[in-house]
């Protein structure tokens, strides 16, 4: 395996502290070097352009500025930026809205551990790479 | 109560649709069993004895009750009994379903194993049948518009049941609290979810504070010792999971809810008019009750 310059960092958006501290709990247990957390859309925007990490996990329902809107600005900013949505309002308008604006993946909460280790597999793989966009 | 349940589950199935099942229940309720049909049933009389109290009955003016207790037939307490179960009677609604038309023989057949198939499976056996009893939902809720409809309460309620069982606690147990509005003392976990239209409706989880922190433990996997932000997050984080999953159970029958980051409000002191009400249900865990309430909001709110 060829190592990478910077550590694998995945960034957290999501208002719930309960819900930081899950998925960093899931994404140690992944071996992911690097974890970054965000409160709302606001700060995501401001820690992907300051950080640019390799994926962005992205809840939807957030006071302040919500998932859809910092996933808008955020693909506004790096066309190629890798983000997912995890959420617990995976209804169809969301789902598409989400896929239109450039999202990668939706990870409907509960979220299944086997889903999450895929995502942030195909996002090691990807990473360093060129995305389809 | 067979009815009820078993028609509560004909709707929330969508087998038959709210008009063709009221009007079925009301006919099973105005169904009527004479008194000595019912003695036969019960094996308390039998035929011979029947046709005696009918011979007796012509020649005096008097009830078929109080012949048969007079004949020494039956006692004062049995016919009691079956008075009782006389005015409790209803016909079966798979009856008067198939005798209406609402529902063939094979459709209903399908339903009702279906239905005996469910409770036998549901976690704590006989309380998903006793489920419904602990929902109370306000005469205006079928009213209250599209989107929002009877039938849409009582999925929440039972999505609602599911996720009690599933994250919080598998032997919490649905109890019916009534109607009454909120005590003041009680902690209020608060989300809205509305539609294009501009409907809104929020849902409102209620409990002591004791309780919520038991919920926020329960549902965050460790103990949490005082209501500090990491249970605050929980609970909060609780209803926002039971809330997405309605919403994504609703999208997937076309219609769209968006809703609002929850709210939770220690102190109390919030008034909830009862008129407000459109359904509520209760539970029961170790450190006392909780309920979960729907209730109206105008658009502006």
């Amino acid at each position: 395996m060829v190592e990478q310059a910077h550590p694998f960092t995945v960034l957290v958006g999501d208002d719930s502290m309960l819900a930081r501290k899950q998925l960093r709990d899931q994404l140690e247990a992944l071996e992911v070097e690097r974890i970054m957390e965000a409160a709302d859309g606001g700060e995501v925007v401001e820690i992907y352009k300051r950080d640019r990490p390799d994926l962005v996990m992205l809840d939807i329902v957030m006071s302040g500025m919500d998932g859809l809107a910092a996933l808008e600005r955020i693909m506004e900013y790096d066309p190629r930026a890798r983000v997912v949505m995890a959420s617990s309002t995976g209804t169809q308008a969301n789902l598409k809205r989400a896929i239109d604006l450039g999202a990668m993946d939706f990870l409907q909460k509960p979220m299944e551990a086997k889903r999450l280790a895929r995502v942030i597999d195909d996002a090691r793989q990807d990473r360093g790479g060129s995305r389809d966009v | 109560m067979f009815n009820r349940l078993f028609g509560e589950y004909l709707l929330r199935e969508r087998i038959v649709p709210l008009a063709d099942l009221r009007e079925a229940l009301a006919e099973a309720e105005r169904s009527h069993i004479e008194i000595g049909a019912l003695a036969v049933c019960e094996g308390l009389l039998d035929e011979g004895k029947l046709d005696e109290i009918g011979r007796v009955q012509k020649q005096q003016d008097a009830r078929f009750g109080e012949i048969a207790v007079s004949l020494g037939y039956l006692t004062e307490e049995q016919l009691s009994l079956l008075l009782e179960r006389q005015k409790n009677h209803a016909e079966r609604l798979s009856t008067v379903l198939l005798r209406r038309g609402v529902l063939d023989a094979g459709r209903m057949e399908e339903a009702r194993r279906a239905y005996e198939e469910e409770g036998q499976l549901s976690p704590g056996g006989g309380i998903a049948y006793g489920l419904s009893s602990t929902i109370s939902l306000a005469p205006l809720a079928e009213e209250f518009g599209e989107g929002f409809a009877y039938e849409r309460y009582l999925e929440y309620f039972y999505l609602f049941n599911r996720c009690v069982t599933r994250f919080v606690d598998r032997q919490a147990i649905p109890v019916d609290l009534g109607e009454e509005p909120l005590p003041e003392e009680h902690g209020l976990v608060r989300q809205r979810l509305y539609n294009d239209a501009g409907i809104s409706v929020s849902t409102l989880l209620s409990a002591r504070p004791p309780v919520l922190l038991e919920i926020a433990s329960r549902f965050a996997e460790e103990e949490i010792p005082g209501f500090d932000e990491l249970a605050e997050s929980s609970i909060l984080e609780f209803l926002n999971l039971v809330n997405g999953l309605y919403t994504v159970n609703q999208s997937s029958t076309g219609r769209d809810l968006s809703m609002d980051p929850p709210s939770l409000n220690l102190e109390g002191g919030e008034s909830v008019s009862a008129d407000a009400m459109l359904g509520t249900m209760g539970f029961s865990i170790a450190s006392g009750l909780f309920r979960i309430s729907l209730l109206s909001e105008t658009a502006e709110d």
